[in-house]
C-alpha cells in the first residue's frame, strides 16, 4: 500500500513536470518559429533605417514610400519589393459599423513575397486594381456570415468603397504581420508620395535566389547617396557631406524576416514582439521543473532500493547478469515515465486553454494532426525514463549478492550523499525561483506605482475624437456641464502612445535634437495634472499653431537653454519662419514605459485625435453620460474609448505576463520539490523507525526526535540558501539592467525566500516525522 | 519500589477486545531481582512496558517509588523514565549508524549532562563491561554477546535505580548468555533493582523471586 502511494507521488510528480515542460516548450517553439511558415521566409527581408543624428540613434522599421519601387527597379538582386502600412479605420457594411484595428495597405505583389492560402479569389489579381481588398476567413465571416463575400462592397469612412476580391486563411499565431484586411494601396496619396526623407511606411523585399543580404545592403548605400542626399539638401540647405562630416549617419539595411520577432532594437516593435531573454528564462524554468521531477524519481527509487536488494541478490545468484538487471530497471523507469506521459497529455489538454489565456496566444497541441508529434513524445518519454532511471538502475544492479544475502550490507538506501546533493539542487532551484519571481513582482509593482509626474487614474480616453470635426468644442463644453466630469483636453497624442518626433535646435543647427512633439489644447496639463514650473501654459482663445511652445525640463536641458521663457527654438534652419517661442516649461513626466529614460517634449497649441477626460465618482455612470453626449454630437460615429490606466498598462504587458508565468511555474516547481521532500521524509522516517524507538526508550522527547528527523533537511535548506542567493542576485541584477528605473534587490527578499524554504520544507517534513516521533516506541521495537 | 494494583491492559481492535493483562497486582522492593515467566503472549512484555513507563495501563494503579504514574502523559512519562529506568532488549536494539561509544552515551545526552561528565561515565561503564577497546566500532562489527554488553552498558550508564530486561539472553549462545546473567547479578548486588522477562529457567535462577503469568494474570509467585 505504501509502495502504491510512493509510485503515485512519483508518477503524478513526473506528469506535472512533463506537463509544465511541454506547455512552456510549446510556447517557446511557437515564439522561435515566428514567420517561418512563409515558403520564401529565408529570402524575405524588411528594410530598416539606421541613423545617428546629433548623437541620437534612430533604428526604425519605418522607411520612405519611394524606396520599395526604386529597389525593385534599380537593384537587380531584389526580386520583389512592397510597401506596407497599418491603419485603424472605421468600416461600414450595410448598417453595421466596425472599428477595425488591423487594416493593412500594401502592393499587389504581397502574395508573391508572403505565403497566403486563398479560399476564394486568386492571388494573381486580387490586389491589382485600386479599391480592392482581401479579407481573412474570420473577418469575412464577421462581415458576411455564410454569404459569398466576393464582389461585395465595404465602406471606409464616409465615401471610399472597397470591393472584396479574395478571402484567405487567417495568418497563424506566429506571424508578425497579422492583418484582417489586405487592401490595395493603388491610388492613395501615399502611393504617389515620392518624398525620400518622409519615413512613414514599411518596406519588405524578396531577394533573388543565390544572393545575400550583403549584396543588397551594399547597393542600398548607393541609393542613399543618389536620392536622400539631394532631398536633404533641398529641405535643410546643408549638403549631405557636411552632415556626414559632423557625425551624421544614415543607412538602410535588410533585416531577415525571421529575425524580426525577437528584435528589441528596431522601433516601433510589433504588439507581439518577442523577448528572447524571457524565452530563455522560461526554458530554464521548464528544464528545472523537469529536473526536479526526475530527481524525485531518482531519489525515491534509490532510497527504496534497499528493499529491492534482496530481489537483485537472488536474481544475481541465479545467474542474471548485471546488464540484464540494468535493462530490467531501466525498462521499469521508462514504463513509469510513459505512464506519466499519458497523464501529462490529459493535463495538457485540460490546461492548454488556461495557459493560452495566460500567455495571450492561441497555441494548439494537435498530436493527432501532426505525424511527428506522437513519435516525438514517445522519444521524449523514453529519454526522460532513461535519464531518471539510469542512476537507480546502475546502483541497484551493482549490489553484491553475497553481502546482501548475508545481511551485511544493511544499506541505508542508496548513496545518501548523492541524494543529499540532488535534494540540495532542488532546494537551490526552489529558493532561486521564489526570490526571482518575488523580484520580478517587486520591480513590476515599482514600475506601476512610480510617481509618473501626472495622474493616470480616473482618466478616460476617446480615440478618434477628430471625427467630431467642428463639433469638438461644443462636445467638450457640454461634457463639462456634467457633474462627474472635471476636465477635458484634446491632443494629438497621449502618454504611452507618443511616437512622433521632430528635430529642434536652440543655439546652432549642429546641436539639433530629435524631440517628441505633440499638439494639445489649453487644458492638457490641467487634465493630466502636470506641474508647470516656469512661464505659462496655452490659454483659451490662443490661435492654434501660433508658434508658441511649451517644453518639458528634459527638453530644456537637452537643447541647453538658459532662462528659457521667451527664447526661440528652431526646426530645420535658423530662420524666422522656422522659429518657435518658448512660453512655458512643464515638469518632466514619464510618457513611456520605465524601460526608457525620461524623454524630452515639445508641446504646440492645437489638438488631434484624442480626447482625454478626467472624471470623478462612478466611472460606469460617467461613461454612460459621455457616450450619450457623444451620440448626440457624433452623428453615428463609433464611440471608441479606453481607460487610460489600462491603455498605459500595455507598456508592461510583457512584464505582467512574465511575472504570471514565472510565478505560476515557480510555484509548480516548488510543489513538485515538496512532493519529493514528502516522500523522502517518509522514507527516512520509515527507515529510522527502530532508531526513533530506541532513542525514545532512552529518554528522547518528541521535540528531540522531531529535531533529529528534521535536522538534515534544515541543513540542506541552509546550504541551498547559501548557494542560491548569490546566483539569484547575479541573474536578477542582470535582468534589472533592462530598466531605466529599477527596484532595489533588497536583502529581505532573500531572507524571506530562505525562511519560506525553511518553513515550507519543515512543515512538509514534519507532516511525516510528527507521526514517527509520536509513535509509541513499544510498537516500533516490537517486531524485529 | 514498584506496586501495581489491578493493573489491566486491553488491546481493542474493531472486532475484539483482548486482555493482555487482567488485574495484575505485583510488588517489587528496592534492590530486588525479579523474573517474570510465562508462555508467549501471556502479557510479560506488556507488563514490562507498563512498568518501564513506555505504555499506560487501561485500568488499575501503578505507583513508582510511591508516585502514582499510571495516568501520566507521554511527556511526563519520558521525564520520569529518564535516568530512572534502563532497558535491555532481546534484540539489543542498538543504533546501527552510531558507534559503541555514541550508543552508550545516548541516555546521557537526553539527560543534558555536561560533555566531560558524559565522557567519564561512558568510559567507566565501557571498561566495566569489558568493551572499552571496541568504543569506536559499529554494532554490526561486534558479536552478539558484545552487542548485548553494549546494550547493558547503555542501560546502566545513567545509573538508573531500575533495570528492565526483556529476554536479555534470547539471542545469545549459552556462554554469552551466562556472561550477561552474571553481569546482571553483579549490578543487582551493587543495588540496582532488576525486573527481567525470560523463558529460560536457567536465567530465572539468578532472580530472587519468579512471577508466573498466564493469560494476563499472575498464577504463581515463588521465592528462589
Amino acid at each position: 500500500m505504501r509502495n502504491k502511494v510512493y509510485s503515485l507521488i512519483n508518477i503524478v510528480g513526473l506528469a506535472i513536470g512533463i506537463t509544465a515542460c511541454i506547455l512552456i516548450m510549446l510556447y517557446v517553439q511557437s515564439e522561435l518559429s515566428y514567420d517561418k511558415f512563409h515558403e520564401k521566409a529565408d529570402r524575405i527581408y524588411r528594410v530598416n533605417l539606421f541613423g545617428v543624428l546629433n548623437g541620437d540613434v534612430i533604428n526604425s522599421s519605418v522607411t520612405c514610400p519611394p524606396l520599395a519601387k526604386t529597389m525593385q527597379n534599380e537593384i537587380p538582386e531584389v526580386e520583389e519589393a512592397l510597401r506596407l502600412t497599418f491603419i485603424e479605420p472605421v468600416i461600414r457594411h450595410n448598417n453595421d459599423v466596425f472599428n477595425e484595428k488591423k487594416w493593412c495597405y500594401t502592393d499587389a505583389n504581397f502574395f508573391k513575397i508572403f505565403s497566403a492560402t486563398f479560399i476564394k479569389g486568386n492571388q494573381e489579381n486580387a490586389l491589382s486594381q485600386p479599391n480592392t481588398v482581401v479579407l481573412t476567413e474570420s473577418t469575412a465571416k464577421r462581415y458576411f456570415g455564410e454569404d459569398n463575400p466576393i464582389g461585395q462592397l465595404i465602406r471606409m469612412g464616409e465615401t471610399r468603397e472597397y470591393e472584396v476580391t479574395g478571402v484567405i486563411k487567417d495568418y497563424p499565431e506566429n506571424s508578425h504581420i497579422k492583418p484582417d484586411f489586405l487592401a490595395s494601396m493603388k491610388g492613395l496619396d501615399v502611393d504617389k508620395n515620392m518624398n525620400w526623407i518622409q519615413n512613414m511606411i514599411h518596406t519588405y523585399i524578396l531577394i533573388k535566389e543565390g544572393y545575400t543580404k550583403q549584396d543588397v545592403d551594399a547597393k542600398l548605400e548607393g541609393l542613399v547617396e543618389k536620392y536622400v542626399g539631394p532631398a536633404v539638401k533641398q529641405a535643410m540647405g546643408i549638403t549631405f557631406e557636411k552632415l556626414k562630416s559632423q557625425g551624421m549617419k544614415y543607412k538602410w539595411y535588410a533585416q531577415p524576416l525571421v529575425k524580426i520577432h525577437f528584435d528589441r532594437e528596431v522601433k516601433p516593435m510589433t504588439e507581439s514582439s518577442g523577448n528572447k531573454s524571457y524565452m530563455i528564462i522560461f526554458l530554464i524554468i521548464a528544464v528545472f521543473i523537469l529536473a526536479i521531477a526526475c530527481i524525485n524519481y531518482m531519489n525515491m527509487s534509490t532510497a527504496r532500493s534497499a528493499k529491492r536488494a534482496k530481489e537483485v541478490a537472488v536474481k544475481k545468484s541465479f545467474g542474471s547478469s548485471r546488464n540484464l538487471l540494468i535493462a530490467q530497471f531501466l525498462s521499469e523507469s521508462v514504463l513509469v515515465t510513459l505512464l506519466a506521459m499519458v497523464l501529462a497529455m490529459v493535463f495538457i489538454n485540460l490546461l492548454l486553454p488556461e495557459f493560452n489565456n495566460l500567455i495571450d496566444k492561441q497555441l494548439v497541441f494537435n498530436y493527432l494532426n501532426n505525424v511527428k508529434t506522437i513519435p516525438l513524445m514517445l522519444a521524449f518519454g523514453i529519454a526522460i525514463g532513461i535519464i531518471a532511471g539510469s542512476y537507480p538502475a546502475f546502483f541497484l544492479a551493482s549490489y553484491n549478492p553475497v553481502k546482501v544475502l548475508k545481511g551485511i550490507s544493511k544499506s541505508e538506501g542508496g548513496n545518501a550523499k548523492l541524494r543529499s546533493g540532488l535534494v540540495i539542487f532542488q532546494l537551490i532551484v526552489s529558493i532561486g525561483l521564489f526570490s526571482g519571481s518575488f523580484f520580478i513582482s517587486k520591480q513590476l509593482s515599482f514600475l506601476q506605482h512610480k510617481e509618473l509626474g501626472f495622474n493616470k487614474e480616473n482618466l478616460l480616453i476617446i480615440n478618434k475624437a477628430n471625427y467630431l470635426g467642428n463639433q469638438l468644442s461644443s462636445f467638450k463644453k457640454e461634457l463639462l456641464t456634467q457633474p462627474g466630469i472635471l476636465k477635458v483636453t484634446n491632443s494629438s497624442s497621449i502618454p504611452g502612445r507618443f511616437n512622433s518626433s521632430n528635430s529642434y535646435f536652440h543655439h546652432s543647427v549642429d546641436d539639433t535634437r530629435g524631440i517628441n512633439t505633440f499638439w494639445s489644447d489649453y487644458d492638457f496639463i490641467n487634465t493630466y495634472q502636470i506641474e508647470l514650473t516656469e512661464g505659462r501654459f496655452f490659454e483659451e482663445g490662443n490661435q492654434f499653431n501660433d508658434k508658441s511652445v511649451v517644453l518639458n525640463e528634459t527638453a530644456i536641458k537637452q537643447l541647453n537653454i538658459e532662462d528659457p521663457i521667451g527664447k526661440q527654438i528652431y526646426s530645420g534652419t535658423k530662420t524666422e519662419d522656422n522659429s518657435l517661442t518658448i512660453i512655458g516649461v512643464i515638469k518632466d513626466f514619464h510618457s513611456q514605459s520605465l524601460h526608457e529614460k525620461m524623454s524630452p517634449f515639445v508641446l504646440i497649441n492645437g489638438g488631434g485625435e484624442y480626447l482625454s477626460i478626467r472624471v470623478t465618482g462612478d466611472i460606469q455612470q460617467n461613461l454612460e453620460v459621455i457616450k450619450q453626449t457623444w451620440d448626440k454630437f457624433a452623428k453615428g460615429q463609433v464611440f471608441d474609448y479606453v481607460f487610460f490606466d489600462e491603455d498605459f498598462g500595455r507598456l508592461y504587458k510583457a512584464e505582467v505576463r512574465t511575472r504570471k508565468i514565472v510565478s505560476i511555474f515557480s510555484a509548480l516547481a516548488i510543489l513538485i520539490a515538496c512532493l519529493g521532500l514528502l516522500s523522502l521524509a517518509a522514507f527516512i522516517a520509515e527507515q529510522r523507525t527502530k532508531e526513533i524507538g530506541i532513542r525514545k526508550v532512552n529518554g528522547a522527547t518528541i521535540g528531540e526526535i522531531l529535531f533529529a528527523l528534521n535536522n538534515k533537511f534544515m541543513k540542506w535548506v541552509a546550504i541551498a540558501f547559501i548557494i542560491a542567493t548569490p546566483i539569484t542576485y547575479y541573474i536578477m541584477n542582470n535582468w534589472l539592467e533592462n530598466f531605466a528605473y529599477k527596484t532595489t534587490l533588497s536583502w529581505w527578499v532573500f531572507a524571506l525566500a530562505g525562511v519560506a524554504a525553511l518553513f515550507i520544507s519543515l512543515v512538509t517534513v514534519t507532516l511525516i516525522s510528527w507521526k514517527a516521533a509520536t509513535r509509541n516506541p513499544v510498537e516500533s521495537l516490537r517486531y524485529e | 519500589m514498584i506496586k501495581t494494583e489491578k493493573l489491566t491492559k486491553v488491546f481493542s481492535t474493531e472486532e475484539v477486545e483482548t486482555y493482555a493483562l487482567h488485574n495484575v497486582d505485583i510488588h517489587v522492593e528496592k534492590g530486588e531481582f525479579v523474573a517474570i515467566m510465562g508462555p508467549s503472549g501471556c502479557g510479560k512484555s506488556t507488563l514490562l512496558n507498563i512498568i518501564g513507563l513506555l505504555d499506560n495501563p487501561t485500568e488499575g494503579l501503578y505507583a513508582f517509588n510511591g508516585t502514582e504514574v499510571s495516568k501520566l502523559k507521554e511527556k511526563n512519562r519520558t521525564d520520569f523514565r529518564k535516568g530512572n529506568i534502563g532497558f535491555i532488549f532481546q534484540s539489543f536494539n542498538l543504533i546501527d549508524e552510531l558507534n559503541v561509544y555514541d550508543n552508550v552515551e545516548l541516555p546521557l545526552l537526553y539527560l543534558k549532562m555536561k560533555a566531560s561528565d558524559r565522557a567519564k561515565n561512558v568510559n567507566d561503564v565501557l571498561a566495566r563491561m569489558k568493551i572499552g577497546h571496541r568504543a569506536k566500532h559499529f554494532p554490526q562489527q561486534l558479536s552478539g554477546g558484545q552487542q548485548q554488553r553494549v546494550a547493558i552498558a547503555r542501560a546502566v550508564v545513567a545509573n538508573p535505580s531500575l533495570i528492565l530486561a526483556d529476554e536479555p539472553t534470547g539471542n545469545l549462545d549459552s556462554k554469552n548468555g551466562i556472561e550477561v546473567m552474571n553481569l546482571l547479578s553483579e549490578l543487582n548486588q551493587e543495588g540496582s533493582t532488576i525486573i527481567m522477562v525470560t523463558h529460560s529457567d536457567r536465567d530465572a535462577g539468578y532472580a530472587h523471586r519468579v512471577i508466573n503469568l498466564l493469560d494476563g494474570q499472575v498464577i504463581m509467585e515463588k521465592m528462589n
